[in-house]
C-alpha cells in the first residue's frame, strides 16, 4: 500500500508538467504578443518594463527553454499575472478555490440522496419505483445544465423572486472574516448571522442545480452494485436463514455496496470541482469555472495554464483520497496491503 | 465518457425478454424485435424520438411555418400563440421553425462529431494495442497528456484559440473527445491479438495490416459502435454547451444552444430559452434512454467495476 502510494505520488508532477506542455503549446500556437497582451498597452512606452518581463519569463530565449523557465517559476508558486484581472493567477485562484469547493461540496451533499434512491430501485427492480428512479436519473444526466440553471432563475429568482441570483452574498453584506473561505461555515464560526443567511440563501439555487448533472449517475450506480450484490449467494444464504429483507440489506448487502458508492461519490466530486463552467458562469459564481471560461474565452493563457494546474491537482489528490478510503471501509485490502 | 466495451460484448443471445424464443419455435426476425422492443419501453421511446427527430431534419423546409432567419418587426418578443406555436425572439423570427430547422444542425453534427472521434481513437488504439512497444507507449501517453488536462477548459480554450465558428467548435471536442475511444479500443485489441485465430493467421505469414483489418477489426466493431451510438448524446450536449457558452456557430445560425444563449438575456421572455433546451434535453434523452437500456440488457450479470 505504501509502495503503491509513493508510486501515485510521484506521477503527480509528470501530470502536471504534461498539463502545462499542453497549455504552453497552445498559447505559443495563437498569434498574439505575449508581452503586450499581459502588459497592456500602457507599457509599449516602459522599455525598462517589457525587457524586466522578457527576462523573467525567458521570452527572448529558444521556446524550449522559455518553457522550462515557465516551469521553474511554477515549481516556486509562480504562475504569472492574469491578463484580464491584472494581478497574480495565484492569488486569483486563490480566492476562487473556496468559492467552488464550497458550491460542489454543497451540490455533492444534495447528490447523496442519490445512493437512497439508487438502493431504493435495486430493490423494487423492474417495479414502478425502479423505472420511476432510473427514468429520473436519465432526465438527470440528459438536460444541458445551463437550461436547467435558467429554469431555474426564471421560476425562483424572476418569477417567485424568493432565491438570489449572482455571486455569493447579498450586496452590502460584508464576506465573513476569512478561515476556511467557504462563506457559510466561515459566517458560522464568527457568529456573523447575516452573512450566514445571506450565504446560504445564494448558495440554494446553484448546488441544487449542479447537483442535477450528479445525482443521476450516483443513482445509476448505486442501483447496479445493489442489484450486483442483491444476486450474491451469501444474500441468499441469510435469506434463508430467516433474516427480516430489511435486515438482509442492511446488514449484510450495506457494507459491500459501500465501498463502490463512495468510489462514484468521490469521482463526482472531482468531476463536479472541473464542471462548474456552466453553472458558475450562469449564476456569476466567482468561482473556477468562472475564471476558467474567463480565462479561455480571453485567451488569458496564464490564467488557463493556472486553473487547469489546480483542477487537476484537485482531482489527482481526490482520488488518492479515494484509494487511502477503500482501505479503510474494505477489510480484505487492509489485510492485503499489512 | 465512460466507455466500457468489455460490459457490452456479452453475447446478446438467451436473455429473458429478447425475444430468443429458444428452441421450440423460429419467430421471424421483425417479431422479434418487435417483442424486444415491447419488454423495453425504454428503447422504444428512445427510438421514436430519434426517429422523430430525423425526419423533422429532414422535412424542416415542408413542415416549418415560417422561414428561420425571416425578421417581422412588428412582432418581436411574442409569446407563443397565435401563428408562432413557440413565440418569436428579439429579432421577430419564429423559434418553432428555427427550433425544426435546428435540428438539421445539432443531429448531424452530433452524430459526425462522435464518429470522426470514434474513427480516429479507434484507429489509435487499434495500432497501439496491436504493435506494443514503443508505439503503444507515445501514443498512450500522449492520451494520457489530454486525459490530465480539465476536458471542459481544454475545449473552451481550443475553441476560443481558433476562433468562433461551428467547425471550430467541432475540431475542438475532437481533440478532447477521442482519448476516450482509443483507449478502449486499445484494452479490446490487448485481449484479442493472442486469440488463436489471430496467432494462426499470423502463422500462415498474414500481413500486419491484413491481421488488424481481417481478423481484429471485425471483432471490436460491434461494441464501438454501440458506445459510439449511445456517445452522441453527449456530443450533442457538450457541443450544445459550447454554443451557449458563445465558442460554437454565429450567433444569427439556428442552432439550439445558440437560442437558448439569447433567450437568457431576456428573462421575461421564458419562451425563448425554454423551447430550444427542450429539443436539446429530448434528443439528449432519447440516446441515453437506449444507451441505458442497451447497458442493462447486455449486462446481464450486473457486472461492477472492482
Amino acid at each position: 500500500m505504501t509502495q503503491y502510494l509513493i508510486r501515485r505520488l510521484l506521477l503527480i508532477p509528470f501530470m502536471l508538467v504534461g498539463i502545462s506542455l499542453i497549455a504552453f503549446i497552445l498559447s505559443h500556437s495563437v498569434p498574439a504578443d505575449p508581452v503586450n497582451a499581459a502588459l497592456g498597452e500602457g507599457a509599449i512606452g516602459k522599455p525598462d518594463l517589457v525587457r524586466a518581463y522578457k527576462e523573467h519569463w525567458g521570452l527572448d530565449k529558444s521556446l524550449p527553454e522559455q518553457y522550462l523557465v515557465y516551469l521553474w517559476n511554477l515549481s516556486h508558486g509562480d504562475l504569472g499575472n492574469s491578463i484580464i484581472s491584472r494581478r497574480s493567477v495565484a492569488e486569483d485562484l486563490g480566492d476562487a478555490i473556496p468559492a467552488t469547493f464550497e458550491l460542489a461540496t454543497a451540490a455533492i451533499l444534495i447528490s447523496l440522496l442519490g445512493v437512497p434512491l439508487g438502493i431504493w430501485a435495486a430493490i423494487r427492480h423492474r417495479k414502478f419505483a425502479d423505472g420511476l428512479i432510473r427514468f429520473f436519473s436519465l432526465i438527470g444526466s440528459s438536460v444541458p445544465v445551463f437550461w436547467l440553471a435558467y429554469i431555474a432563475i426564471f421560476l425562483f429568482y424572476t418569477n417567485l423572486s424568493i432565491l438570489p441570483v449572482g455571486d455569493r452574498l447579498d450586496t452590502g453584506i460584508k464576506p465573513p472574516t476569512h478561515i476556511t473561505g467557504f462563506y457559510t461555515l466561515d459566517s458560522l464560526f464568527t457568529g456573523n448571522w447575516s452573512a450566514l443567511g445571506s450565504s446560504l440563501h445564494h448558495l440554494v439555487l446553484p448546488a441544487i442545480v449542479l447537483s442535477l448533472t450528479t445525482i443521476g449517475t450516483i443513482i445509476r450506480v448505486s442501483r447496479t452494485i445493489t442489484l450486483d450484490v442483491l444476486h450474491q449467494d451469501y444474500l441468499r444464504t441469510a435469506r434463508s436463514k430467516g433474516i427480516k429483507e430489511l435486515a438482509v440489506i442492511a446488514r449484510h448487502a450495506l457494507p459491500n455496496i459501500l465501498v463502490p458508492v463512495v468510489t462514484v461519490i468521490s469521482l463526482s466530486y472531482g468531476s463536479l470541482l472541473s464542471g462548474t463552467v456552466l453553472t458558475e458562469t450562469i449564476f456569476s459564481w466567482p468561482g473556477l469555472g468562472r475564471y476558467a471560461f474567463q480565462s479561455a474565452t480571453k485567451l488569458d493563457f496564464p490564467g488557463i495554464m493556472g486553473v487547469s494546474i489546480v483542477i487537476a491537482l484537485i482531482y489527482i489528490i481526490i482520488n488518492l483520497i479515494v484509494d487511502l478510503l477503500y482501505a479503510v471501509l474494505d477489510p480484505r485490502i487492509r489485510t492485503k496491503a499489512a | 465518457m465512460e466507455l466500457k466495451v468489455d460490459d457490452l460484448q456479452t453475447e446478446v443471445v438467451d436473455r429473458p425478454g429478447m425475444g430468443s424464443g429458444g428452441l421450440k419455435r423460429r419467430r421471424s426476425w421483425t417479431r422479434q424485435v418487435w417483442r424486444f422492443l415491447l419488454a423495453n419501453p425504454l428503447m422504444m421511446v428512445g427510438l421514436i424520438v430519434i426517429l422523430a427527430w430525423i425526419i423533422i431534419a429532414i422535412l424542416a423546409p415542408v413542415i416549418a411555418p415560417f422561414d428561420p432567419v425571416k425578421q417581422v418587426f412588428k412582432d418581436r418578443n411574442k409569446p407563443p400563440g397565435g401563428p408562432y406555436l413557440f413565440g418569436t425572439d428579439e429579432l421577430g423570427r419564429d423559434i418553432f421553425s428555427r427550433i425544426l430547422y435546428g435540428a438539421q444542425l445539432s443531429l448531424p453534427v452530433g452524430f459526425i462529431l462522435i464518429l470522426l472521434a470514434s474513427i480516429i481513437g479507434t484507429t489509435i488504439g487499434l495500432v497501439a494495442g496491436y504493435f506494443g512497444g514503443w508505439i503503444d507507449e507515445v501514443m498512450m501517453r500522449f492520451t494520457d497528456l489530454i486525459f490530465a488536462f480539465p476536458t471542459i477548459i481544454l475545449a473552451m480554450t481550443i475553441a476560443a484559440a481558433l476562433g468562433r465558428s461551428l467547425v471550430n467548435s467541432v475540431i475542438a471536442i475532437l481533440i478532447v473527445w477521442w482519448p476516450a475511444y482509443a483507449r478502449t479500443v486499445r484494452s479490446v485489441v490487448l485481449t484479442i491479438k493472442s486469440q488463436d485465430y489471430v496467432l494462426a493467421s499470423r502463422a500462415v505469414g498474414a500481413k500486419n495490416f491484413r491481421i488488424m483489418w481481417k481478423q481484429i477489426f471485425p471483432n471490436i466493431l460491434a461494441p464501438v459502435l454501440v458506445i459510439t451510438f449511445i456517445d452522441i448524446g453527449n456530443g450533442i450536449l457538450i457541443f450544445s454547451g459550447l454554443s451557449f457558452l458563445g465558442l460554437g456557430p454565429k450567433p444569427t445560425d439556428a442552432e439550439w444552444g445558440v437560442m437558448t444563449a439569447a433567450g437568457v438575456s431576456n428573462l421575461d421572455a421564458w419562451w425563448r430559452t425554454t423551447f430550444p433546451g427542450l429539443a436539446i434535453a429530448s434528443v439528449v434523452l432519447a440516446f441515453n434512454f437506449i444507451g441505458d437500456s442497451l447497458r442493462d440488457l447486455l449486462d446481464p450479470r450486473y457486472k461492477t467495476e472492482r
